[in-house]
């Protein structure tokens, strides 16, 4: 090969590099914005709730996950303040008896489940482990949909390498084992998978 | 350099990025991505979501018939698990039955009546209806045929005790040549010998597990699938101790707390041994005993003149087990009392002879075993109902009781017992012109593949089935399965199927519905106000006198409910004889000899002893979970079919190496294995698994036939197939 070839073959080497690492990547997802804004912190500062206020543990143990029109129509019976996500809020879904149609950022494939409350209650872990700052955040981020799983790019984690993934980012099952193992706890397959 | 740019430029450009792709996320995000992709196609089922509620009831995919708390969203359960602290299983469950509701939605799943072409090796069907399969069993009834040209028509069925059997029973006790059949492969046949040395057939035996200190196996998997999960393991957790006395390393040695590698065949030869020993230095309790035997101390004096040829020193010679641990094994016996002995059965070898199992059997009666607050403990059978109880029902046989090329017409209910049965062992029963082979079964698996037509049934959850008790129960139980949902729409219960058959015929059909059938038995069961009946839902035991009504009593069965007989203080009259039934010492002796030459050292043609082996419930072709199924693949946590075990020191005479393909020849012909050399095989023993075979099964359209090691095993006229001489030969 001569150089003009080896100059030829680094080009496409390289734009394949640049491809791969920083276009891909947004290729790969579909940024889906939620139904309206949602702050976690009008709800906590503002009105004092914590998060076991609307995501709570059942008393059969069930995590309730997002919090349906009727939980939230305990306070928002009429439109509570001036901005126009309440508004459509009220008016296009509550007062339509129409649940609201979220994006879950940590959605979890159908053949497994997550027991909250092993993890929360016994295990003694904070959401944030998992969830992040998403407790404090003023407004929702856009919703990463993968073209071809159709789940959200929380479940991958931000990092598309996956290397050296801190504890709490991502939440494949590698994660999970990572997590498990770090804490010595033994679990089977059967421990997730339905 | 050129200014030009040509087409050698792009391919280098091209062949660049290739080489750039593997340094970027994008080959192993997208093979992620698409394996994910493919989960969610739109026809694969999926759990319903929304809210969690929580049933019960009873696993039906064996005969253990354990409790189960099925998570449900809606109507569809998502995952099962045991019911903790439950008296009858303590809670456990098997892999199996931890994804039992995946089974409905099994790709070998049936939903039509079908008849089956078969071709060389592969088996298509084609949908026929219900009326076509019923008017051929009609033609073949009302065909004028002699007991030489073979006329029985005949059920086969491995779980019997169920409702549906005695529904079989009472049709096929009103058509002409009706029999009804059971392969006898369970462990109610190791069993047997047992029953004769008791000297009872009405009277029926479970074992105090919970009670016992030392348990010697000879070949029962008590660790890995033997009576009901858990309660094996529950009795170990509270320090009862396995001896195993087992040829190979099954999981059961390897976890046992001693294991007693005898050579192939010579189990009742080293059971003789220790009763040598429990016998000549004075071990028995000559005072207990001589209670139970009608004439003990000439039968002790027979039976000790009988086996003064298995002296420590003799059984050392033939099983390869050491004389001061033959003793000391003996000793253990009587000093960590008390101890039981199981005769039991590899499932896939099969049972013992009728013989061995008598010598092995005995060793209770010299430890004192048998009898009410015993080990060995009597229980009452459940009732019938009440109409069954008055109908005709036709007798139970034992498949290789009747004569060959007998059988015309055979259906089989395929609620299988979870262990393997040779094919030839029922084809030789069959006419050899034109039989017809209907099965009633859920998948086209297991033995269904050998049938010609068969009848789409219900999987479990799917329709309401009753349990009668675990061979191993020492009381009387019963529950119902209930049914989690529908069945597909062309699904046909078996009663419904004999009933549609007996009308066509013009003979009588069962009394009503087959949940009325259950219901009616658990009607009897209630009323005779006995024993406990357990409510999973709030962890109680309720006496079933404290229960109101009858109907009560059934909502509680359909809520997985659990009835426990109370014990049973006496037994019907019984005299134990150490000769078996016939209680006669020439016999014995005649077996005896048996017993002495069933190891084919002495073989030159054939210098191999051929072990199958395998695991219940996971015995060649028959439905496993996806589940399971994944984590076989991967993990070949159960060895795949025709996988053979060799030492490396066999392997090395025959110039084998490890994971060659070779065939294994036995007088019955010859089959393609793929060896393993493995350190804990005896030399001169080849062990071929028959694992799952789970590539067999790929849907209903269009299945694969691949034959197993038990069509080359020799099958003796009683009906066992444990060992048979082999060789190794060619690919």
């Amino acid at each position: 090969m001569n150089n003009k070839g080896i100059l030829f073959f680094f080009a496409g080497f390289i734009a394949m590099l640049v491809f791969g690492w920083f276009l891909f990547p947004s290729l790969m997802y579909k940024k889906l914005e939620q139904p309206f804004h949602f702050s976690h912190v009008t709800h906590t500062e503002m009105t004092g709730m914590s998060c076991n206020d609307c995501h709570y543990v059942k008393s059969d143990g069930q995590f309730s996950g997002i919090p349906t029109n009727e939980n939230c129509s305990m306070c928002h019976m009429g439109i509570l303040g001036e901005t126009e996500d309440e508004r459509i809020f009220v008016e296009e879904y509550l007062m339509q008896d129409r649940e609201v149609p979220w994006f879950v950022y940590s959605r979890q494939p159908e053949n497994v489940y997550f027991p909250h409350v092993q993890h929360i209650d016994f295990g003694e872990i904070s959401c944030e482990r998992c969830h992040g700052e998403h407790g404090t955040s003023e407004s929702l981020r856009p919703f990463q949909r993968n073209r071809l799983s159709g789940y959200s790019r929380d479940i991958w984690g931000p990092s598309i390498s996956r290397i050296n993934n801190p504890a709490g980012i991502g939440m494949k099952m590698n994660d999970c084992i990572r997590c498990h193992e770090q804490s010595e706890l033994t679990i089977g397959c059967i421990g997730c998978h339905k | 350099m050129s200014k030009r740019f040509n087409r050698r430029d792009v391919m280098k450009i091209v062949g660049g990025g290739i080489a750039g792709m593997v340094f970027t996320p994008i080959p192993w995000k997208l093979i992620d991505d698409l394996s994910i992709w493919t989960q969610n196609w739109s026809w694969i089922p999926v759990p319903l979501k929304g809210d969690i509620n929580y049933k019960y009831s009873i696993c039906t995919i064996c005969s253990a018939g354990c409790p189960v708390r099925a998570r449900s969203v809606g109507t569809q359960p998502v995952s099962l698990w045991g019911i903790k602290n439950h008296p009858v299983n303590n809670g456990a469950l098997c892999p199996l039955g931890f994804g039992g509701h995946h089974l409905a939605f099994h790709p070998a799943r049936l939903r039509h009546p079908v008849k089956l072409v078969h071709e060389k090796n592969k088996i298509s069907t084609e949908k026929v209806s219900c009326a076509d399969i019923i008017s051929l069993i009609r033609k073949n009834i009302e065909s004028k045929q002699t007991p030489q040209t073979g006329n029985l028509i005949a059920m086969l069925d491995d779980r019997p005790g169920r409702t549906v059997s005695y529904a079989y029973r009472a049709f096929l006790a009103q058509i002409p040549n009706g029999t009804y059949i059971t392969t006898g492969t369970d462990e109610t046949d190791s069993m047997q010998g047992l029953y004769e040395i008791l000297g009872t057939e009405n009277q029926e035996y479970g074992f105090n597990i919970e009670k016992a200190r030392t348990i010697v196996s000879f070949g029962a998997p008590l660790l890995e699938g033997w009576g009901i999960p858990g309660r094996m393991m529950h009795a170990r957790k509270n320090g009862c101790r396995i001896l195993q006395v087992e040829t190979r390393f099954s999981h059961t040695a390897s976890i046992a707390d001693r294991w007693l590698p005898v050579k192939p065949g010579t189990e009742a030869v080293f059971a003789l041994g220790l009763a040598n020993v429990l016998i000549n230095e004075n071990f028995i309790d000559t005072d207990k005993l001589s209670y139970q035997s009608d004439n003990f101390d000439k039968e002790i004096k027979n039976y000790k003149e009988c086996i003064a040829g298995y002296t420590p020193a003799y059984v050392a010679g033939r099983t390869g087990i050491k004389e001061e641990l033959i003793r000391e094994i003996a000793r253990e016996m009587t000093t960590e009392t008390p101890s039981l002995v199981i005769c039991g059965r590899e499932p896939a070898a099969g049972p013992f002879s009728r013989e061995e199992q008598i010598a092995i059997w005995g060793l209770n009666f010299l430890l004192g075993n048998i009898g009410p607050g015993n080990l060995i403990v009597p229980r009452r059978s459940v009732p019938t109902g009440a109409s069954l109880s008055e109908t005709k029902l036709a007798s139970v046989k034992k498949i290789s009781d009747l004569p060959d090329h007998s059988v015309r017409v055979l259906m089989i209910d395929e609620a299988e017992s979870g262990y393997a049965i040779p094919w030839q062992l029922i084809e030789r029963k069959l006419v050899p012109d034109n039989p017809l082979v209907i099965s009633m079964s859920p998948y086209l698996a297991g033995m269904t593949k050998r049938a010609h037509y068969v009848i789409p049934a219900p999987t479990q959850f799917e329709s309401c089935q009753d349990i009668p008790p675990s061979f191993d129960s020492q009381t009387a139980t019963y529950a119902v399965s209930a049914p989690f949902y529908t069945p597909p729409e062309n699904v046909i219960q078996p009663t419904e199927f004999i009933n549609l058959l007996a009308e066509d015929i013009g003979v009588e059909k069962t009394n009503g519905s087959y949940t009325d059938m259950i219901k009616e038995r658990a009607t009897e069961i209630y009323d005779k106000k006995r024993g406990w009946i357990y409510t999973p839902h709030n962890g109680r035991l309720i006496e079933t006198a404290d229960v109101f009504t009858g109907q009560q009593f059934w909502s509680h069965l359909n809520n997985g409910g659990y009835w426990i007989d109370e014990p049973l203080e006496q037994a019907d009259n019984y005299s134990v004889s150490l000769f078996g039934i016939s209680h006669d010492r020439g016999s014995f002796e005649k077996a005896l000899r048996q017993i002495d030459k069933s190891y084919p050292s002495e073989n030159t043609t054939y210098p191999l002893a051929l072990v199958p082996f395998g695991w219940r419930g996971v015995v060649d072709s028959g439905p496993v979970t996806p589940l399971i199924t994944k984590l076989y693949q991967e993990t070949e946590f159960r060895k795949g079919t025709n996988r053979a075990l060799i030492h490396p020191e066999t392997g090395g005479l025959y110039r084998l190496r490890n994971g060659a393909q070779t065939t294994i020849v036995t007088d019955s012909g010859e089959l393609h294995v793929r060896i393993e050399f493995n350190d804990s095989v005896m030399p001169g023993v080849v062990h071929v698994a028959i694992g799952p075979d789970q590539d067999s099964i790929t849907g209903v359209k269009q299945v694969r036939i691949k034959e197993n090691i038990l069509s080359v095993c020799s099958l003796k006229d009683n009906g066992t197939w444990r060992m048979t001489p082999a060789r190794i030969g060619t690919v």
